[in-house]
């Protein structure tokens, strides 16, 4: 059984798009349940694998990742964990990606988030790490869906501040031979979800999800600089994650853009006014890695006290910088190839990470860096020695927080708020001064 | 018996130069750089060795550092299990330094993946450390279809197009196919001295196995062919290996002491899907076949690793092997954050358990190893599972 929790777990909410998003989520989740009983087909997809075919597809589908944060979000981790466990696997390894898993040996599905999670019919996964590839495996028959397995190939074309070359450049930054191998994996896929859904793609039709996207993601451009540029900020990262999230699952359609949009609008309309998210601001934070999804709260708990706002996620960084690619009408395919191929680069690949994270904690006037490691994910390897010393080289201390962001069982909200106090009171406060 | 060996083995002349080179390491290195080819070293399981033979160069396999590993502590995550921590140090340290021209990872892991991509920015970060050029060779690996083949042909021609740059000039077919047949001599040998280790009759001691497969990695391949045969002829005639035989799987091991600590306990491996042990050998490269292919076909159709396959396929395979070489029980034996057989145990259990061979899983383990004694212990209650199973 979970603990009782001893701290506040829900964040304060401060923007609308959030609540418009949360709400549409949960609508179109009820909604699922039945599209899928009227026999439509229904995809379960890795956070990393290109679902703009998908939406282009009308094909319904829940990203693997982002169902974790619902669970965690929603508390129920530590229920799903212990399933594991029980079936002969473990409570305490690769929580990210192996919740949905863990929910489909719930001997009771509909107690699960929002009435649980319906079993796909189809399963796209990225060959990625051992674990990944098994616990994809695992749900693809437990769920009796079938699955598309899309390989990989490594990076070897290192280039400087890749953020310059990726919306206009992108041959040259991810290398022909990458894009080529890639490109033939979107049209196996392709072709693998036209013959098991009997579903067509219309490329006028990804084309048009393809502009959506950039359109979509180029609010987020704004917004993150508009959040980088000014002090105290408008909002934080509670403010923006959520939002962020929810519609980058709808990435590429008309309801996507018009979240974006909204978003951005709502964050000017704060800057104009002078509203600021902590008007004590004195510390802007950067958080690195992934979302501490089942204790939002933890973001704010060092505002009143220091004054001190995580103004900084991946979520939004990524929305802003990782994703567009100009002129997908040549050919759209390998536009999307260019963007899959590279994605996960940004975050675990040497030096694209370490510049990019530099670059981000300069453009939004950061003070210090909280980065999250993951104890129990088998796959983490970043080169957090280099993330770090690049930061602290560049002058943005760090402190790094060593634990699960997945399940609320094994969080020590005390030390792990000490660690970020310490930061503050011992390396950013006297640099101040 | 005892950690000093049977006399059987003492008294082998075969089993003492491969025992020499095993024990070793760096000085058998230098005595083979001695005619003056570059080295190429390799990392991972799926390095097409042949192709740098057939350069003329000398292809050599790294095997982790086992002492102190300060390097790997300062710039790897935890997620990084023992044996990589001791590949990276190995890498890191002065123990090769200057005898490293090139170095060659292989997709044989994600963490290998992550190490290249480390490697590589260490070497822009730090120029100082001289590491050498660095390549990788990007095999698909879990899946046997087309389209892995496809390209494990392609990745092949470009690593021979690769070493054709280092080495300054074109390697030829009659180059390709004489390192193949050289390569397969030598893998036959090791089969033919590897089937006196099956069976309830085996002849040879999982760590005996362990050091003169891993040693004859450090000798010309010749040169370790003549051995391994000799040592199979003298072999036969060796008293039974003591112990219940069982299969063995999980984090590879590059020294004896888990192999000894299981042969003091009862237990004796006979064999393993590991590449310093039975794996290196399992498959060909086909001589009749265009060598670019052959090499491919080599890497791509071997028993399939616990880190690239799919859960399904190791179900099948592992107990079928099982099976083939008379194993009694199955150890599986996984370094802390090296545990992704976590995932492939349930099915395997009870794909084993139909054919009454008992399975160890064993997690979290660390080098140096933290608690000898408890190891003991529960390899020695496996032991006695096993006879049991078979009453
Ligand atoms: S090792 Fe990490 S990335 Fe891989 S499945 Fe586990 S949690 Fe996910
Ligand atoms: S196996 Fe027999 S002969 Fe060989 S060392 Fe042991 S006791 Fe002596």
């Amino acid at each position: 059984m979970a603990e009782e929790k001893k701290y506040e777990t829900r964040s304060v909410k401060r923007l609308n798009t959030p609540k418009l998003t949360g709400a549409y989520q949960k609508k179109w989740f009820m909604g699922l349940r039945e599209r899928i009983e009227a026999g439509e087909p229904f995809g379960f997809v890795g956070a990393n694998t290109p679902m703009e075919l998908l939406q282009a597809m009308d094909i319904p589908f829940v990203v693997n990742q982002w169902w974790t944060a619902i669970c965690a979000a929603k508390q129920m981790g530590p229920r799903f964990y212990d399933l594991l466990e029980q079936a002969g696997y473990r409570n305490d390894i690769c929580s990210y990606c192996a919740a949905a898993y863990a929910c489909s040996l719930d001997p009771k599905p509909e107690e699960g988030p929002w009435g649980g999670l319906p079993s796909p019919t189809l399963l796209i996964c990225a060959e990625s790490c051992s674990s990944g590839v098994k616990i994809e495996e695992l749900m693809t028959e437990a769920f009796g869906a079938e699955a598309f397995r899309i390989q990989h190939y490594h990076q070897d074309v290192i280039k400087d501040n890749w953020w310059e070359l990726s919306c206009d450049n992108w041959e040259e930054l991810v290398g022909k031979k990458r894009i080529d191998f890639y490109e033939n994996e979107l049209r196996l896929l392709i072709s693998f979800l036209e013959q098991k859904t009997g579903r067509r793609l219309d490329l006028n039709r990804l084309i048009e999800t393809l502009n959506n996207v950039n359109e979509q993601e180029g609010y987020y451009r704004k917004t993150r600089d508009l959040i980088a540029k000014t002090v105290p900020a408008p909002v934080t990262v509670t403010d923006t994650v959520n939002a962020v999230m929810q519609a980058q699952w709808h990435r590429g359609t008309k309801w996507g853009v018009e979240m974006a949009k909204s978003l951005y609008e709502e964050v000017k309309e704060l800057v104009d006014k002078g509203v600021a998210a902590v008007p004590n601001e004195k510390i802007r934070l950067l958080w690195i890695g992934r979302g501490l999804w089942f204790n939002l709260a933890f973001y704010q708990h060092f505002e009143e006290k220091y004054g001190a706002a995580f103004v900084w996620t991946m979520y939004l960084g990524i929305a802003a910088d990782g994703y567009i690619r100009n002129n997908v009408e040549e050919n759209p395919i390998r536009s999307l190839a260019s963007r899959f191929s590279f994605l996960e680069d940004i975050l675990h690949v040497p030096p694209f990470n370490s510049q990019w994270f530099v670059k981000e904690a300069k453009n939004n006037q950061i003070d210090g860096v909280v980065f999250l490691v993951p104890e129990n994910c088998m796959n983490n390897g970043d080169f957090s020695y280099n993330i770090i010393k690049s930061l602290e080289d560049a002058g943005f201390p760090v402190c790094v927080l060593r634990a699960d962001p997945a399940d609320a069982k094994k969080w020590s909200q005390e030390n792990m708020v000490a660690a970020v106090e310490e930061l503050i009171e011992n390396r950013i406060i006297p640099k101040k001064s | 018996m005892s950690l000093s060996g049977r006399n059987c083995t003492a008294n082998s002349s075969a089993y003492s130069e491969l025992k020499w080179a095993f024990d070793n390491k760096r000085k058998a290195v230098s005595k083979l750089m001695e005619s003056g080819r570059k080295t190429v070293w390799m990392m991972g399981d799926d390095v097409p060795e042949e192709v740098i033979m057939a350069a003329g160069m000398l292809p050599v396999r790294l095997c982790g550092y086992y002492g102190p590993r300060p390097n790997a502590d300062k710039y790897l995550e935890i997620s990084f299990g023992a044996q990589w921590r001791g590949l990276f140090e190995a890498i890191m340290n002065d123990e090769y330094a200057g005898m490293m021209d090139y170095l060659v990872l292989s997709n044989s892991s994600d963490i290998i993946q992550k190490l290249y991509y480390y490697l590589l920015e260490l070497k822009r970060m730090e120029p100082e450390r001289r590491l050498p050029e660095i390549a990788y060779v990007d095999y698909a690996l879990l899946t046997k279809d087309y389209r892995s083949q496809e390209r494990n042909w392609s990745v092949t021609k470009d690593f021979i197009a690769k070493v054709e740059g280092w080495c300054g000039r074109k390697i030829t077919n009659e180059e390709l196919t004489k390192a193949i047949k050289v390569c397969n001599e030598y893998k036959k040998a090791l089969r033919a001295f590897s089937a006196l280790r099956y069976g309830k009759d085996s002849r040879v001691t999982g760590s005996e196995a362990l050091t003169a497969i891993a040693g004859s990695f450090y000798l010309e391949k010749e040169r370790a062919t003549e051995l391994l045969k000799q040592l199979t002829k003298e072999a036969e005639s060796w008293p039974k290996a003591e112990g219940v035989g069982v299969f063995y799987t999980g984090s590879m091991q590059e020294t004896t002491e888990v192999y000894e600590l299981m042969e003091a306990a009862g237990l004796n491996v006979i064999s393993e899907d590991k590449l310093f042990g039975d794996r290196y050998a399992d498959c060909d490269a086909d001589p009749e076949l265009p060598p670019a292919r052959a090499i491919a076909s080599r890497y791509h159709l071997r028993f399939p690793s616990s880190e690239r396959a799919l859960i399904k396929e190791r179900a099948i395979c592992v107990p079928e092997r099982i099976k083939e070489v008379g194993a009694e029980g199955m150890v599986i034996f996984m370094n802390h954050n090296d545990e992704s057989y976590i995932w492939d145990f349930p099915k395997q259990r009870d794909a084993l358990k139909k054919m009454g061979v008992p399975a160890l899983m064993i997690e979290g383990q660390y080098y140096p190893l933290k608690d000898k004694e408890e190891l003991s212990r529960r390899f020695a209650t496996f032991a006695r599972t096993v006879k049991g199973a078979q009453k």
